[in-house]
């Protein structure tokens, strides 16, 4: 991810939820916002977390 | 099952400041629909009391999912900018800097990635009004333009994933969704390369699975997890929740 020329890498330690060791989910999730807002990523807290 | 008791529950009658408005409002987050109506008081965050502020009392939390029941919190803080605010109401933030609470419009968010123990306080974290705390950070901030004041919203140089390069260059930093989200069918494609299978998150997802995806170690067991998770959002696992408060209409 490059945000105003500076790039923001995630790890799959970053981006994978383990719970317990029983599953893991995969930080990320579909959304469609309609235009004229969308379409558009949302960056929430896996990236906030890393990178704020 | 949780019960009501186990929230702080704002009660107007105890409190001298408080000023009726009664107009009924209606929001609808990522994960559902919260309506209710508006009421007027002094809001205190961290000491810092903001007079006259206008607020939205939710009479229906459903459209807040099983986040709202297991998470440990009581409402919702918007810090974003007013032109996106239901009903036009200021913010909190902005009426601090209104009323010279705060010097500088600036907060900052620290997130911590202490491991979360199984029961509320859940992961650990900060949210700086009018400053930020160089304790939690190394190096120099990085600025980067908005593209405008609704959203915490800018624009991306480049999105990569593996050798996928989104052609969505849109971005919203949004504290209040736990995780990244994005539109579906690059996310179907991306959960393909990364080999996530879908699993639904809510009850109501369970008869068209597509929303989260999971990577799963044992085929069998999460379907076990799915079958007790759908029916009770307690019984999921602790680590397992996820949450949009991004509002996805207004």
């Amino acid at each position: 991810m490059t945000l105003g020329g500076r790039v923001f890498e995630l790890t799959p330690n970053d981006y994978i939820i383990k719970d317990e060791n029983v599953i893991c989910l995969f930080g990320m999730t579909g959304i469609d916002i309609p235009a004229p807002e969308g379409p558009l990523w949302i960056l929430g807290d896996i990236f906030i977390r890393k990178c704020e | 099952m949780l019960t009501a008791s186990q929230f702080y529950r704002y009660q107007p009658s105890k409190s001298s400041t408080y000023q009726p408005n009664g107009t009924k409002y209606n929001i609808r987050y990522g994960s559902g629909p919260v309506s209710g109506f508006l009421s007027e008081d002094s809001v205190s965050v961290g000491g810092l009391v903001v007079k006259h502020q206008t607020f939205a009392e939710v009479t229906n939390v459903k459209g807040l999912g099983p986040a709202f029941a297991v998470g440990q919190f009581d409402g919702i803080l918007g810090m974003a900018f007013q032109s996106i605010s239901v009903d036009d109401i200021t913010p909190p933030f902005q009426n601090m800097l209104a009323q010279g609470l705060i010097n500088e419009a600036v907060f900052a968010f620290y997130l911590s990635n202490e491991a979360a123990p199984p029961l509320p306080p859940l992961i650990k974290g900060e949210l700086i009004i009018g400053g930020i705390d160089r304790k939690h950070y190394t190096g120099e901030l990085h600025y980067v333009n908005l593209t405008s004041e609704t959203y915490w919203e800018t624009q991306a140089d480049k999105l990569v994933i593996g050798d996928y390069t989104s052609t969505t260059k849109k971005v919203v930093l949004d504290t209040g969704t736990s995780i990244l989200a994005g539109p579906t069918e690059e996310v179907k494609r991306i959960a393909k390369m990364v080999g996530a299978k879908p699993f639904p998150l809510q009850p109501s997802e369970c008869e068209s699975p597509s929303s989260a995806l999971a990577l799963s170690r044992s085929r069998s067991h999460l379907l076990a997890c799915l079958a007790h998770g759908a029916a009770d959002p307690l019984q999921t696992p602790s680590r397992a929740r996820t949450w949009q408060s991004f509002p996805t209409s207004r």
